[in-house]
């Protein structure tokens, strides 16, 4: 599989500020999937600065590869739906997902567009970014009416850049974590910018660190206590300083299962979600959270019904669309999961609820992106996965080959476990390894031949 | 031309040659009438005579003649591989030759040589391609970066840049490039500089549009450096008051850039358009507020200094000043808060309510040397100050709760806690005295986790497997030697088929991925990984060692033999199939042994004829003070030789005799067991020999910093400072040490300083070592404040883990030594965020829990000084961070820094840092200066900033007992009475302990 995919964005002018049809403000190019340039929308900001500083440090993420000095030269996915604005980011080392939503109170009108496409962030709109002031009158414009390459009358503007196949496994990954993920901290955003300014230069810490909540502020240690929220790479939360000035609220979001955090900068105008990867030097792409899901069969049936009721819904409620459609909840929960690792769904934390977008790549394919489940349907297909002994209550002991010898994996109700190298090293953490996944797959196909 | 005939050109002397210019230019000459076809024949025969004269050492003239032959007949992507970047011998003929050439590709092989962040395209070679039409003039970035570098390299010329540029106009319109394309050449000392600055005072570049171009730059995603560059050559062009006054809107802008030293610019230039009276102030006013969101405090001042200055003009902006002035409040340093509150101060009779309001919100985060302040501020102006919540604080002492706790305490624990030294430190309203207390006077149990062990094959498999890929603790370790020890004759039916994957990562070797888990060659003794191959197998255990360590790992040999010689005791049983507990499988964390579960799991070992000598001292050297007496009690019946060490370790009276001489190994782990810091008189009878001497007595440590600018120290890795530690015991070669691992431990520290030492170790081995004798890690802590000093200038790294050094100082019931404070301070004063974070920790800890005296911090502190290299500016940070973390730990900080400038003979020149916060967390707490510290301050004559801290520092009132001072006793109260509480409670001892075999 190649490591990274050509892509071309072709944008029908360059992303700029400054005055468009007799308007000053942020007039930002659109590409889609099929290089379709759609418009969604223009509208005055009410606090053009605050929204400038969110786009900004969006932008810093984007072009950010954190632990090593390859910048990245990635677009953010805007989405639109009637209530709201998302912009859509990861880093360039596949290990820091950003979110900018701005709800339709951000602008002085309502938000017309459906859809979601690539914007255009360069480095002259990035520097005017750094003009803005509330003094402005300034409109944002995603899109322009009407327009197409042939006709923009202006510069077409291409960036082909090398797409890393784990940057878009990444971005698709980072949903399934979310669903997971609690509010551990709330603080004000002035204790939250003294924490961030007394944070270690650099990387900092090599080892895990935790912050903590101590009276009003925040406090970081090395030391695991209860109630501590674990991440890696200080340099990736300092990301948010510039948020802090104007903001009024961080919320800490995290799962100590999975070891992600999510901060959250809260201001009057939107919200800015920073979502960390467990460890600074591992992306989200390779974590696998959602293989067994993938290598399941419950969504499949779901999956079809679930998708068709997809409409660029800024929330989706899964009981009413379980009830609507006539489905479990769980069906409906693991559909939009699926959904979510094939880019068509992202899960908003603050809302407890996904919403629809879709990735502006061609992702019909993400499944066969994940070399684990391709490399267990190949251990399926050529026979190398045999039951050794079904032990009753759903265990069973079954041999897989491997290289140069044969892995044991035992699946159990608690939790599965294999001999290889790959299970020994994370237990667990990254998900399933090939051989359980061939293994859950046999006695799945069993289980149902029996029925 | 043939092939032939090209090769002859190509070697005209044979390889050996020494090829000059004047070889490629007839070279280029010969090719000259070529056309492509005929080019394109010789190309192999270049891209070989390429291949010949470029193998073997480099040689500069056979690798540019070489090259020539490729330009001169070779494809675009032969040519691409052809360096081109300087060219010393055959550019002429470079030139020449594909001058003559024209190659179709050379626009895409310029832009190739162009793109990386260096040019890697010779400067005269590409413009004397530009000039003669064979390429276009490329558009990327890289063309200027040459240009920029190339251009100013003039050796050959005294003529100065600007003649140079007027000579060859063409170059003129490229300037701009520097501006568009983020290449800044305007460094310090560049000759670009004055020669734009000639060219557009002699109107030949556009002065205004140079101007401009310069300051659009700095909006742009470049590096501060870059920015610097900008901003000089800005300063370099002298605006005139005019173009100054022109450009006062982009100055405006710029103050909300988010680089603190545009803004200073900004800042600069827009005070210099108020003293010449262009500034707009009201534009300021409305603009300038973010500059406060800089952490910097020079630009926040700057800006109140242009407010003030602004208002002072026209009255009539007083209002819209004070909105701006009021942002300051916000800014994190008490120099910007107290400046705003004085402007707010001369303003007072034009505040309106809703900046009162405002003052009082801001009010909140204000440093405590501000606070005051604002209070009169706000009371004169008829308004209160926002009272300071604190979650973590209760409002007031509890008298009565406390006095019930304190009363249901067991006296002995209450004194030994510490418990009724708070209650006198509350009645006198001063921080209580440190605990003090002897490790073995405390049960260290009731306090330490436990390590459950391994309970069954399919657990220890599970284990054995992750342990291979990665060694977790050194815990984890034991638990596997144990696990094998007591579960070997265990082979549930499918044993095999799970053992089999296991057996073939063993013996695949450490080959592919060497440095990893139980593979690690380094750090893993041989053994260990033979015991597990053997009880995986079932094959005959291979007692020869047959490789030796490394030889800057050679002071590991003593331990690593002691470790190989559990793990054959366990190999031997395993052979035999006969399971039996590990004697010294730790019961808690750090590797401690409860006793009465070591004396259980010698009673088990009373059916075999020998006990294991090597387990043995393991075992006595990880017992736990706790229940000893009971296990004295327990140990009664053990009989021989062993039962008699170990009742002696555990407190029995009968100690050695002479006969003992061939168990000297095991009474002495024994001594060490029941004195773990003193001399071992008793044992003075049972030496072996004269070297044997130094076991007996206890090491003692010497330590001194030794100076930056020591010239005798010949090597000292990129940020290392250095620490001269010295032990009393010397570096001896005795075999003997392999079963003495007391003696052992010291010996590392004779190890090699600098380069891939035991510093490399991972963190379990660092474990490993202080669980070998957690009753006395003085030798892991000496050791530990010597590699932590390797990184003291240097960011953290992986391959360093040396904050693991500082983990005994986390354990609750570890009295801290010279050498704990030691190895704090120099984590505290280290850049290396791993160390430095941890260090904070353990120091946060021993506060909070009683165990850290500010004396005696404050003498460590004061002896390393001489050194040079304890930057006084990161002790302040570092206990700034401290100081934060409650009041009690405010007041513990004070008082450290009290001492230790109460102690200095000579006052350091960055000793203000430390005056900064003494005085804020003095003000904090409400308290005045100690008189010895006000006498010491009192004595320091001069100027300055200090001089400035200390007037205000002696000017501090007492304001009694404040609620800080209340919450700071009633958390060092809870500590002590938790303890108590906690010391006063059973451990969890072995006999609730299961799976044991």
């Amino acid at each position: 599989m190649a490591a990274t995919l050509d892509y071309t964005y072709r944008y029908p002018f360059a992303s700029t500020i400054g005055v468009t049809n007799g308007e000053f403000g942020l007039s930002l190019a659109t590409c889609d999937a099929r290089h379709r340039h759609p418009h969604f929308f223009s509208g005055r900001l009410r606090e053009p600065r605050v929204v400038a500083d969110l786009l900004l440090v969006l932008s810093d993420v984007v072009r950010t590869h954190y632990f090593l000095p390859r910048p990245a030269n990635l677009d953010p996915v805007v989405t639109s739906s009637p209530e709201m604005l998302r912009f859509e980011g990861f880093s360039g080392c596949c290990g820091v997902y950003a979110r900018v939503d701005l709800p339709v109170e951000a602008f002085d009108c309502e938000i017309q567009g459906r859809g979601s496409t690539n914007v255009d962030f360069n480095g002259d709109m990035r520097a005017s970014l750094g003009r803005l002031r509330d003094a402005d009158h300034a409109k944002l414009a995603v899109g322009r009416e009407g327009i197409e390459l042939d006709v923009a009358g202006e510069t077409v503007v291409e960036k082909k850049v090398k797409l890393p196949v784990r940057w878009i496994k990444g971005f698709s990954e980072v949903q399934a974590y979310q669903p997971c993920m609690k509010v551990r901290v709330e603080v004000s955003a002035t204790a939250a910018r003294q924490f961030v300014r007394r944070l270690p230069r650099g990387a900092g810490p090599k080892r895990v660190s935790y912050v903590v909540q101590n009276a009003g502020s925040l406090r970081l240690t090395q030391l695991k206590s209860s109630g501590a929220i674990a991440f890696e790479g200080t340099n990736r939360i300092r990301a948010l300083e510039p948020l802090l000035t104007t903001a009024h609220t961080l919320r800490i979001w995290a799962d100590d299962e999975s070891g992600v955090s999510g901060w959250e900068v809260l201001s009057t105008t939107g919200r800015f979600f920073l979502m960390l990867s467990p460890r600074l030097y591992r992306g989200f792409s390779g974590e696998g959270q959602v293989l067994e899901k993938l290598a399941g069969r419950r969504w499949q049936e779901a999956l079809p019904y679930v998708q068709s009721h997809l409409a660029w819904q800024s929330q989706i409620d899964v009981s009413a669309l379980a009830r609507k459609i006539g489905l479990s909840e769980c069906e409906v929960h693991d559909s939009l999961a699926v959904l979510g690792s094939r880019g068509l769904a992202g899960f908003d934390v603050s809302a407890g609820r996904y919403f629809h977008r879709e990735m502006p790549f061609d992702l019909a394919q993400v499944e066969t992106l994940q070399p684990r489940l391709k490399d267990a349907r190949r251990l399926l297909m050529s026979n190398a996965a045999s039951i050794i002994v079904e032990l009753g209550n759903g265990a069973f002991d079954v041999g897989v080959a491997g290289t140069g010898t044969t892995h044991h994996v035992r699946l159990r109700p608690d939790g599965d476990r294999c001999t290889c190298p790959w299970f020994s090293r994370h237990q667990g953490q990254r998900g399933p390894c090939k051989h359980v996944l061939a293994a859950q797959m046999l006695v799945g196909a069993d289980e149902e031949d029996q029925i | 031309m043939t092939p032939q005939e090209f090769e002859r050109l190509l070697k005209p002397g044979g390889s050996s040659v020494m090829y000059t210019a004047a070889d490629g230019m007839r070279l280029a000459e010969a090719l000259a009438g070529l056309d492509e076809r005929q080019r394109q024949k010789l190309s192999t025969t270049a891209k070989a005579t390429w291949r010949e004269l470029t193998s073997g050492p480099y040689s500069r003239d056979k690798y540019e003649f070489a090259g020539l032959g490729v330009l001169g007949v070779g494809s675009l992507a032969d040519a691409r591989k052809v360096a081109v970047e300087y060219l010393s011998f055959q550019e002429a003929a470079a030139i020449k030759l594909l001058i003559d050439r024209r190659p179709e590709w050379i626009d895409e092989w310029v832009r190739h040589k162009l793109e990386d962040d260096y040019p890697r395209l010779s400067w005269r070679l590409m413009r004397a391609l530009i000039n003669a039409g064979v390429c276009r003039k490329p558009e990327t970035p890289g063309y200027a970066a040459s240009m920029s570098g190339s251009l100013m390299v003039n050796f050959n010329s005294q003529v100065p840049l600007s003649e140079r540029l007027m000579n060859d106009p063409d170059l003129l319109p490229d300037v701009w490039r520097f501006f568009e394309q983020d290449v800044c050449p305007f460094h310090d000392g560049s000759e670009w500089i004055p020669a734009l600055c000639e060219l557009s005072s002699q109107g030949i570049i556009d002065r205004q549009r140079l101007l401009d171009a310069t300051l659009d730059s700095l909006f742009h995603d470049v590096s501060n450096a870059a920015r610097g560059g900008y901003v000089r050559f800005y300063r370099s062009l002298r605006a005139t008051p005019e173009e100054r006054a022109a450009r006062q809107p982009v100055f405006l802008e710029l103050l909300s850039h988010r680089s603190s030293s545009v803004v200073k610019f900004a800042l600069d230039e827009l005070t210099r358009l108020d003293k010449q009276n262009s500034l707009d102030g009201e534009a300021f006013l409305a603009s300038g507020g973010s500059v406060f969101a800089l952490k910097p405090k020079s630009q926040p001042v700057a800006a109140l200094k242009l407010a003030a200055s602004v208002a002072n003009r026209n009255t009539e902006l007083i209002p819209s000043a004070i909105s701006f002035v009021s942002e300051g409040l916000m800014h994190d340093s008490a120099d910007v808060q107290g400046q705003t509150l004085s402007l707010l101060e001369r303003w007072q009779d034009r505040l309106h309510q809703d900046h009162l309001v405002e003052i009082r919100e801001r009010s909140l985060g204000l440093a405590a040397t501000t606070r005051k302040q604002a209070e009169t501020l706000l009371a004169s102006a008829g308004s209160q100050t926002a009272s300071q919540p604190n979650v973590a604080d209760p409002p007031g002492v509890d008298r009565v709760h406390w006095l019930s706790l304190v009363a249901g305490l067991d006296t002995h624990w209450r004194r030994l806690a510490g418990v009724d030294d708070v209650l006198e430190a509350i009645e006198c309203n001063r921080l209580p005295p440190p605990l003090e207390f002897r490790l073995l006077d405390v049960p260290v149990l009731t306090g330490t986790e436990p390590v459950h062990p391994i309970q069954s094959v399919d657990e220890l498999l599970d284990a054995t497997a992750h342990s291979i890929e990665i060694v977790e603790s050194a815990d984890e370790i034991e638990r596997i030697l144990d696990g094998i020890s007591r579960l070997c004759d265990q082979r549930p039916a499918d044993f095999e088929l799970r053992a089999a994957p296991i057996i073939a990562r063993l013996e695949g070797g450490p080959a592919r991925d060497a440095l990893r888990g139980l593979l690690d060659p380094y750090w893993v003794p041989e053994f260990v990984r033979r015991v597990v191959r053997c009880w995986l197998t079932r094959q005959p255990y291979n007692p020869v060692i047959a490789d030796q360590m490394p030889h800057s790992f050679q002071h590991l040999d003593y331990i690593h033999a002691f470790i190989d010689a559990r793990a054959e005791e366990i190999a031997r049983r395993v052979q035999l199939d006969r399971p039996a507990p590990m004697l010294s499988a730790p019961t808690h964390q750090s590797g401690w042994l409860e006793p009465c579960e070591f004396v259980r799991r010698l009673k088990q070992f009373g059916t075999f004829d020998e006990f294991p000598v090597a387990d043995v001292i393991q075992a006595l050297l990880r017992l736990a003070p706790d229940n000893r007496t009971r296990a004295l009690a327990d140990a009664r019946e053990l009989a021989g030789d062993v039962g008699r060490a170990v009742r002696w370790a555990l407190g029995g009276d009968d100690g050695p005799v002479p006969e003992d001489r061939d168990w000297f190994a095991v009474w002495l782990a024994a001594g060490r067991a029941r004195n773990p810091y003193g001399e071992l008189k008793e044992l003075a009878s049972l030496l072996p020999n004269g070297d044997a001497a130094l076991a007996i007595y206890p090491a003692k440590y010497d330590w001194q910093p030794v100076q930056v600018n020591d010239h005798l120290t010949h090597y000292r890795p990129g940020g290392a400072v250095d620490l001269q530690m010295q032990v009393n015991s010397p570096d001896t070669r005795s075999p003997e040490l392999s079963l003495w691992p007391t003696v052992a431990l010291c010996q590392l520290l004779h190890g090699p300083k600098w380069g891939f030492t035991v510093s490399w170790a991972p963190s379990w081995k660092a474990q490993w070592l202080t669980s070998i004798w957690p009753l006395n890690c003085e030798s892991r802590l000496a050791a530990g404040a010597a590699v932590l000093c390797q990184r003291v200038n240097a960011p953290a790294s992986s391959l360093e883990p040396n904050y693991i050094y500082l983990m005994p100082l986390l354990e609750p019931d570890r009295p801290w030594s010279e050498l704990a404070y030691l190895a704090c301070w120099i984590a505290l004063i280290s850049k290396d965020a791993d160390s430095r974070g941890l260090g904070i920790d353990c120091m946060v800890q021993a506060i909070d829990d009683g165990r850290a005296t500010a004396d005696q911090a404050a003498d460590v502190l004061v002896r390393l000084l001489p050194g040079g290299w304890v930057k006084l500016n990161r002790v302040a940070n570092t206990l700034e961070e401290i100081a934060l973390v409650s009041p009690h730990h405010t007041w513990w900080t004070a008082n450290l820094l009290q001492g230790f400038l109460a102690r200095l003979t000579e006052f350091p020149r960055d000793g203000h840092h430390l005056l900064t916060l003494l005085l804020e967390l003095l003000s904090d707490l409400g308290l005045p200066l100690a008189p010895q510290t006000t006498k010491r301050l009192n004595s320091i004559r001069g100027g300055g900033k200090a001089a400035i801290l200390i007037r205000h520092l002696l000017k501090l009132p007492n304001t009694g007992k404040s609620e800080k001072l209340t919450s700071a006793l009633q958390r060092a109260l809870d500590g002590r009475i938790a303890r108590a509480i906690r010391w006063s409670q059973p451990s969890a001892d072995s006999r609730n302990r299961t799976g044991r075999g």
